[in-house]
């Protein structure tokens, strides 16, 4: 009999759901579902409708994490115009996710988040808001601004409480979840040793497509490196970088 | 990544019966393992070390909920003892659920066959790499049950699930004995043990190993696919074959089919976006 590769649960703690917080994230890598930023200026809407062509509105700077799937953050080598978001906001704790951690649907939980404040980082317990989603242009997330983002187990995490705060489907397991998107959690590392190389994603998408003779993958024969995100990304990272990819523990 | 244990004899338990005390130091802050100094540990190295077979027995007293990265950090400085003793035969870890929800006592417990060159050098625990907590954390968990499992699920030799992944067979081998794997390897270890048990579901133990031998359409067998590392196109082979309970109670258990299609129509403004960089020279302007 064997068991789930990745055991099913509703909550993971800091260690195991980002892979990268403040100082740690990386400018370079792609903006993705899950990145949190700071300094996003969300209008205030007012409660009653408006009826005037044009009014004043207020903006306050926000805490966002960015929510569509990958595949929906970028279209080709360019990031789509606009991105949703939900705004973040502190907590005091997360007893309204109940004991198993399946409650509060409409909150995805982010514990530990670091934040700055003042001179200094701190932690700081927080839920992403999927009850205010907002649409917003995707130049107003800057990679400068990133605080987090999240571990391949976080974006799992994140699709199964979007499924939930959704469908209010309890099916989808977290190992399933993550298999679904494991080629795209591959395909950021790609994405951001092109960037390294080049600067910019210009020429990614047609380099993952279209196909070619990659040493180590296929003989002499042409391969779609899409089709290996998942099986041969050190081979895939090696050819986009030039070098060879270290791998102490292997 | 804080510091290794370290030989203590000041320890409560000190040097019984011929083995060693190790006690963990005070934990760093802000790093996860804030509960590590509320908890009073002792690892004492059975006296059986020295002869051919020895235990190694942790025993975790405190009354606090012990954290998964905590146990973690224990696990690898158990990793580090374990290296001077020799190959693992067994490495008692608990689950990831045990461990977040272990209050009290806990007990690990590895049975170890020392070498006898090295047991005498274990006062002194080399360091080595072993990356971030999280990493530990992850790999030691189950990687060795899950590449054990994927053999015995697929039927295929170690050879061939080696290539899969890239690595010798050898290689392989070591990851079924508990050596340490690296976060991408275990990603796809975890992500073609999830295709293999999705198969074994549908088709049940025997016809699945004998489904990786099979040729689709294209002439290509599963097994082929393996050995080309085309994950991708296995995963989506597993989904499609057909589903004989597709619910078990109220819950769908199988893998869902990834949408792979890229062709759809560009979102407005798309054209105004320059590609995207983190740069604003070269990139995305953050006006």
């Amino acid at each position: 009999m064997t068991s789930a590769a990745i055991e099913d649960t509703y909550w993971l703690e800091p260690e195991d759901l980002y892979h990268a917080r403040a100082g740690d994230c990386e400018i370079d890598r792609p903006v993705y579902q899950g990145d949190v930023f700071v300094d996003v200026q969300l209008p205030v809407l007012p409660k009653k409708p408006i009826t005037a062509d044009k009014i004043e509105l207020e903006v306050r700077s926000n805490i966002v994490m960015v929510i569509p799937h990958p595949c929906q953050c970028y279209f080709g080598d360019k990031l789509r115009p606009f991105l949703t978001v939900a705004p973040v906001k502190p907590v005091e704790n997360y007893d309204k996710f109940n004991p198993d951690k399946s409650g509060a649907k409409d909150k995805f939980a982010l514990p530990g988040l670091i934040v700055p404040g003042g001179e200094e980082w701190t932690e700081q317990s927080s839920v992403a808001d999927f009850s205010k989603l907002i649409s917003v242009p995707s130049g107003w997330l800057d990679p400068t601004a990133r605080i987090a983002s999240l571990s391949h187990q976080g974006l799992g995490l994140l699709g199964k409480r979007i499924l939930g705060f959704q469908l209010r489907d309890k099916d989808t397991t977290l190992s399933s979840a993550m298999a679904l998107v494991q080629a795209e959690w591959n395909e950021s590392f790609l994405m951001q040793a092109w960037v390294r190389a080049n600067r910019s994603l210009r020429g990614f998408t047609d380099w993952l497509r279209e196909p070619k003779v990659i040493k180590g993958l296929g003989g002499d024969h042409p391969i779609v490196p899409a089709d290996y995100r998942v099986g041969a990304l050190d081979v895939l990272l090696a050819e986009i970088s030039g070098e060879s990819v270290e791998e102490p523990m292997t | 990544m804080s510091s290794v244990a370290s030989r203590t004899t000041s320890g409560a338990s000190t040097d019984r019966q011929g083995g060693l005390d190790y006690q963990l130091g005070s934990a760093p802050t802000g790093t996860g393992l804030s509960q590590l100094s509320r908890a009073a540990i002792a690892a004492t190295i059975n006296p059986a070390w020295t002869s051919s077979a020895a235990k190694l027995v942790l025993n975790i007293e405190g009354g606090d909920a012990v954290s998964s990265s905590w146990l973690a950090e224990l696990v690898s400085r158990v990793v580090l003892l374990r290296d001077r003793a020799g190959d693992i035969t067994s490495l008692g870890v608990p689950s990831a659920r045990i461990l977040r929800d272990a209050f009290g006592s806990l007990v690990i417990e590895v049975t170890a066959t020392p070498q006898p060159s090295e047991s005498t050098s274990i006062t002194e625990p080399r360091e080595k790499p072993i990356g971030r907590i999280a990493d530990i954390s992850q790999n030691l968990s189950d990687h060795t049950r899950l590449a054990a499992e994927l053999r015995g699920m697929t039927g295929l030799p170690a050879s061939l699930l080696a290539s899969a992944f890239g690595v010798s067979r050898e290689q392989y081998q070591r990851w079924l004995a508990g050596k340490a794997i690296s976060t991408v390897r275990h990603g796809q270890l975890t992500y073609l043990h999830s295709i293999a048990r999705e198969i074994v579901r549908k088709l049940g133990e025997r016809p699945a190993r004998v489904w990786w031998h099979t040729p689709g359409a294209d002439g290509r067998a599963p097994e082929a696919l393996l050995a080309d590392r085309n994950l991708g196109a296995l995963y989506s082979w597993a989904v499609s074959i057909h589903d004989p309970q597709p619910v078990e109670g109220s819950t769908l258990p199988g893998l869902r089919r990834a949408d792979e299609s890229w062709d759809e129509d560009p979102p407005d403004g798309i054209e105004d976006q320059a590609d995207w960089s983190p740069y604003p020279a070269s990139g995305t302007k953050h006006e």
